[in-house]
């Protein structure tokens, strides 16, 4: 037994109170053993996550992240020393854990996650992505849920995400939970200043930070763009946002807040990091393993106040443009006009502006002047008996402005 | 922040709590005890955002298979064999800027030098010592001190975290809502400005531009005068949208609109947690090296004589143009400043303290949302338990149960020397019953206990590195709360289930 088994082994021994009655220890060991994990992000989560995954027993470990190594990574970052600025932060990562933990093969690729094909995605158990951009852990989320959809093959995802003090971890089958895109409408939309604001009334030194990075630098260098690791441009565009500044009396320019603004940088310790990262091995433990049951589907945490640690259930959406693939069976009184019931699935689904059509003909929508919105639905489609009720013969699909679909199964009733 | 830290190797946190917490970091001093996987998980956490100086006191252990099967910095690389030892150069290599240092001398001897923990910012106890006479020793040594004492534990799947430490004094607790309007009590320079703007005669221009607290005075006066009384969020959204609006596209009356609840707001309230520390402050002296306990009865004289805190001149973004802006960003910094003058003044006079511009300045910012912790010893009260009986959510029960269940490990550790394994599973359970016998609390074992003790025996005494991690982050980030005395530590128990990943906090 190698070093790491002891620990991991002790508990897949025997089953606890809370075990699947049918566990076995020979299958959680057996599925430890055979379970092949891809780690999304080798940044401040993706480094807890690889050393979490190599103590948890997991031996076979793929790891992908196209940066390399910043010297602000360093307080956080713990497999990276002052040397290793520069370099791939995947490699780097995978041969230190590597080193430290004898049993794990971890092979790293110093690549966008975009470089590779589903056949790649599709030869993982599991996939954990510690990424802070919504963008690329959209992708990887619409990879397994294709992949669920298309090759039947369930492969969860564990996202987690940081913030200072808070964080988050999703735990998601693809088509059977919530996927990351159903989540997206808790996420606070990014703020952005309108441009006249930047352009002539600036009230904080935010607008004139934005003011110097959006309108000025493209005026005065046009062709050269602006780099943030670069000091020399760093400290002039803090001059440029200073002198905005104090052209209009407006305080609280400095140079930590200019590269704030114009890198989007979020705080981030070692702290809650070592948190979200353990709470989304640990959740891939259990799953791997059957060894106890996994928590619903997202657990939140916020150190700021005392300690805020809790786990709640959430709901998939209906008409999700990735994961809502699935009908939706809704019943309606057999005399609602087309026009209420266009107005009823925008809202049950918040929709903006939906098209309803079946089999590729219109039948409703907002922006043009359909004739046909004071008839009744059942004038306008096929219904045909269904005990008392009428049940449509067509499958009717929505699609709002934003791609978002819903496929609707409609009743009628009386 | 200071621009000299712009971009080194602290700036991702230096913009969560200022240069001022990354001194109080760099130059505090931490103790650790038992350096097992829980620890060394703690101690990276620390060590990585750069305290001054860790010392570990371990009792010269060696290195076990169960130490190298967890714990990811004490790796066979090194020729030392002292777990101490090891950890200490692992980490080291983590930041060159922290000082670790491995004591030599055993618990038993240091427990007998009292003035030896006085250095320590914090002292934290990983699993169990040895006996609990140890126990009692090391928080009796420390409360006297008042150093805080931070006991962290783990088995399987679940995790315990006990902060002891007898008071702690918090003014940035960087709470969200110190913005300040006083839409109802507006001083008087604010009133002449708000009259100075007359909304019929400005062009639509100029109108579109007058800021919502602004506006959202002008309406509270008007209603005010009209019914008497406090006006109502919708009766102010409807004076909005019937005289004040004129071609829809008025975004600061949207804003107004918006935040119309912001009426509801009493100036002169203060949080309840304020009101103790100011019956607190009548009677409290304080120590002659914090200006915190003066500062608090300065702070009462003055919410005494004005009925208003002092204003903490926080103002949000509102749509509106440069000039009226700065302007009333101006009035409001005034006043702040006036009002700190006059802290000063009252400080100086009555109590003839003196006290830096800069902790006046986050004191008079921060005040109302300031928070005083009176920690306790006790390991346990038994009221939690009929409270959360009868309280009827199970989750909480559950938590509850878990930390009684490491109250009962820990009973049986002092006695056996060991931890439990699925064979102990009844000593365990009567360990449990004769310990809340002694709290005199229960009638029946509490619903789930059991299970809860099944699943500690279940782990046969050993750490799973997961959960090791997840409460050496908790840890880690109280113990950096505690030193830059900023946010909100836990007051003062928290029990962690990675079955259903979820935590507990309780009040001891
Ligand atoms: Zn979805």
């Amino acid at each position: 037994m190698s070093n790491t088994e002891l620990s991991t082994y002790s508990i897949l021994e025997s089953s606890g109170p809370f075990t699947d009655p049918e566990y076995t220890p020979e299958f959680g060991k057996d599925e430890l053993s055979k379970a092949k994990i891809l780690v999304v992000g080798a940044g401040g989560l993706g480094c807890e996550i690889l050393k979490d995954l190599a103590l948890s027993s997991f031996t076979d470990i793929e790891c992908i992240d196209m940066d390399t190594i910043e010297l602000s990574n360093l307080n956080r970052q713990f497999l990276f020393r002052e040397s290793d600025v520069g370099k791939s932060k995947a490699k780097v990562a995978a041969k230190f854990v590597s080193r430290v933990v004898k049993d794990v093969k971890i092979v790293a690729h110093f690549n966008r996650i975009q470089d590779f094909d589903t056949d790649f995605y599709r030869r993982f158990t599991l996939i954990i992505c510690g990424l802070d951009n919504i963008e690329a852990r959209s992708w990887i989320n619409k990879m397994v849920v294709d992949i669920a959809l298309h090759h039947e093959e369930l492969i969860p995802l564990i996202d987690g995400g940081t913030e200072g003090f808070q964080g988050s971890v999703k735990l998601m089958i693809p088509t059977i939970t919530a996927c990351f895109e159903c989540y997206m409408k808790l996420v606070p939309k990014q703020t952005t200043y309108p441009l006249c604001t930047l352009a002539s009334t600036p009230r904080l030194p935010e607008h004139c930070i934005e003011w110097a990075h959006q309108l000025e630098w493209p005026r005065v260098y046009s062709g050269k763009k602006f780099d943030p690791d670069d000091p020399e441009d760093v400290e002039t565009m803090y001059m440029m946002s200073l002198k905005r500044a104090r052209q209009f009396g407006i305080d609280g320019v400095t140079k930590s807040k200019t590269l704030g603004v114009v890198k989007n940088i979020i705080p981030a310790i070692a702290s809650t990091n070592a948190v979200i990262a353990a709470a989304c091995c640990n959740e891939a433990f259990k799953f791997v393993t059957s060894c106890n049951p996994n928590m619903v589907d997202s657990m939140y945490y916020n150190g700021e106040v005392g300690v805020v640690l809790a786990s709640d259930e959430y709901h998939k959406v209906p008409g999700c443009p990735v994961c809502g693939n699935t009908v939706e069976e809704i019943t309606v009184r057999d005399d609602i006009t087309v026009k209420d019931f266009a107005r009823y699935i925008k809202e049950k689904y918040e929709l903006i502006e939906p098209d309803i059509f079946y089999q590729e003909k219109d039948l409703y929508n907002f922006k043009g002047n359909m004739k046909n919105g004071e008839r009744r639905l059942r004038d306008e489609v096929a219904f045909e008996r269904e005990g008392s009720n009428w049940r449509c013969q067509y499958e009717l699909i929505a699609v709002d402005r934003g791609g978002k679909q819903v496929r609707l199964d409609i009743t009628l009733e009386q | 922040m200071d621009d000299k830290d712009v971009g080194n190797k602290y700036d991702r946190q230096v913009r969560l709590w200022s240069p001022s917490g990354q001194k109080c970091l760099s130059n505090s001093s931490i103790c650790l005890i038992n350096a097992n996987t829980t620890a060394s998980e703690t101690l990276k956490n620390l060590v990585l955002p750069g305290v001054g100086r860790i010392t570990i006191i371990d009792n010269s252990r060696k290195v076990t298979p169960n130490d190298l099967a967890s714990s990811f910095f004490l790796s066979d690389s090194s020729s030392d064999h002292t777990r101490a030892g090891r950890l200490a150069n692992t980490l080291s290599a983590l930041n060159p800027d922290v000082e670790i240092l491995v004591e030599q001398r055993s618990l038993s001897q240091l427990l007998f030098i009292p003035s030896y923990w006085s250095e320590f910012s914090c002292v934290i106890v990983s699993q169990f010592l040895e006996n609990a006479d140890h126990e009692r020793l090391l928080s009796d040594i420390l409360w006297r001190i008042n150093v805080c004492l931070i006991e962290v534990n783990s088995i399987g799947f679940y995790a315990t975290l006990r902060i002891k430490y007898r008071e702690q004094e918090i003014v940035e607790t960087h709470d969200n809502n110190t913005e300040d309007l006083r839409l109802d009590f507006p001083w008087p320079e604010l009133q002449g400005h708000i009259d100075s703007i007359n909304l019929d005669e400005l062009d639509d221009q100029s109108f579109s531009n007058v800021p919502y607290s602004i506006i959202l005075t002008k309406v509270y006066q008007r209603l005010h005068k009209r019914t008497g009384k406090r006006p109502t969020p919708s009766a102010v959204r409807k004076f909005i949208q019937s005289e004040l609006r004129r071609n829809g596209e008025e975004t600061n009356l949207d804003e107004a609109s918006n935040r119309a609840i912001l009426v509801l707001k009493d100036s002169r309230e203060i949080p309840e947690s304020l009101t103790r520390i100011f019956e607190e402050g009548e009677n409290n002296d304080g120590s002659a090296d914090s200006p915190f306990w003066p500062l608090v009865k300065a702070l009462y004289f003055f919410y005494h004589k004005h009925g208003l805190l002092p204003l903490s001149g926080v103002l949000p973004d509102m749509e509106s143009d440069t000039e009226q802006y700065i302007a009333l960003t101006k009035l409001y910094r005034d006043k702040f400043e006036a009002d700190k003058k006059e802290i000063k003044e009252i400080f100086e006079d009555q109590y003839g303290g003196t006290v830096s511009d800069s902790y006046l300045t986050t004191f008079v910012k921060n005040c109302k949302f300031m928070r005083v912790h009176r920690g306790s010893r006790e390991s346990f009260k038994a009221s939690l338990l009929t409270e959360e009986s009868e309280n009827e959510d199970p989750q909480r029960l559950s938590n509850l149960n878990i930390y009684v269940g490491f109250l009962a490990l820990k009973s049986f550790y002092y006695e056996y020397h060991r931890l439990p394994s699925v064979s102990d599973c009844s000593e365990l359970r009567a360990t449990a019953i004769s310990l809340l016998c002694h709290y005199q609390s229960v009638r029946n074992f509490p619903d789930g206990l059991e299970k809860v003790l099944d699943e500690i025996c279940r782990a046969r005494g050993s750490e799973l590195h997961n959960i090791c991690a997840l409460i050496g982050g908790i840890a880690g980030q109280e113990v950096i709360k505690v030193i830059t005395n900023q946010y909100v530590t836990l007051d003062n128990c928290m029990s962690f289930d990675g079955i259903k990943a979820q935590g507990g906090t309780w009040r001891i």
